[in-house]
């Protein structure tokens, strides 16, 4: 989990192989990577804003992973308003209850080097991999179901309902599109959120979701 | 259109308010002018008069009076 933001980034491995969903804080990813003795292969991203690829940057320079995204999401973390760096100062300032100033530096990353707009299915070492665009709480928003889990960003944050009205957020898109999908979940499903602990989806979860 | 339509026309369609109950409207004064609102507002401003806000400047945006003074530090003057 990334301090600031508290964002989470999850590192997979599989194998010989790894993967990183949604690299926020590359310190914190290098780290883990030296002590598991590998390097990413891919890097994928649920979703464009800031909190979830503060660490991508410094990533790319260091492994030659491929980067993994939506189209939309592709092109979203290329501006700094859609990927929300430029408000992000505001941003953590009202979280903080208005009491705490962070410092925040926008900031804006290259294109991913792999993007689709339907879902892709494919296998990562020996298991598939489906990455499935939600649009809604972003254009970019997807979701990515890898051995039975589903890492879903910022849909389904435990106590959060889903926040459709930041810049390039669609209520109806998420009415559309995302909601359906994600009522559809079963129960028993474990799901790894962008903040947050990981949960199983279970009846409680979808009332307070509203699935 | 003039500084000030642009700028009405953009808190009358973030807020669902009329031009007549724009004075006096404050941040947290209405639900729709929370925290999201107002980075929504302030992007659209931004957007609207190509400046670039510092986030002081943001912060001190807490009314639609004020706003006015906070934009006229960026060259940008409302009337």
């Amino acid at each position: 989990m990334e301090p600031v933001t508290e964002s989470n980034c999850y590192v997979i491995r599989e194998e010989n192989s790894c993967m990183i969903i949604d690299p926020n804080d590359f310190q914190a990813i290098r780290g883990m990577l030296q002590k598991c003795n590998t390097m990413p292969k891919l890097v994928l991203l649920t979703h464009e804003h800031c909190d979830h690829i503060g660490g991508l940057n410094e990533l790319r320079k260091a492994y030659p992973a491929i980067v993994a995204a939506t189209e939309a999401c592709s092109e979203g973390i290329g501006n700094k308003t859609r990927n929300m760096s430029r408000m992000m100062e505001t941003f953590l300032y009202f979280k903080s209850g208005e009491k705490k100033f962070v410092h925040y530096p926008p900031f804006q990353c290259e294109k991913a080097d792999l993007t689709f707009k339907e879902c892709l299915c494919c296998r990562f070492a020996t298991k598939e991999l489906q990455l499935i665009p939600l649009p809604g709480h972003t254009p970019g928003s997807m979701v990515i179901r890898y051995d039975g889990c589903l890492f879903c960003g910022d849909y389904l944050l435990p106590g959060d309902k889903v926040v459709t009205r930041l810049p390039g957020g669609d209520g109806d898109a998420y009415e559309r599109y995302a909601k359906p999908w994600l009522k559809a979940i079963p129960d028993g499903t474990w799901i790894f959120p962008g903040h947050g602990e990981p949960f199983q989806m279970n009846r409680e979860v979808r009332e307070f979701h509203e699935l | 259109m003039t500084n000030l339509e642009k700028y009405n026309k953009i808190f009358i369609g973030m807020f669902h308010k009329t031009e007549e109950e724009l004075p006096g409207l404050k941040y947290r004064g209405i639900p729709l002018w929370d925290s999201i609102g107002h980075m929504d507002l302030v992007g659209e401003l931004e957007e609207a008069f190509d400046i670039h806000m510092d986030t002081p400047d943001v912060l001190d945006f807490t009314s639609y009076e004020k706003g006015k003074e906070v934009l006229g530090r960026y060259g940008v003057t409302i009337e």
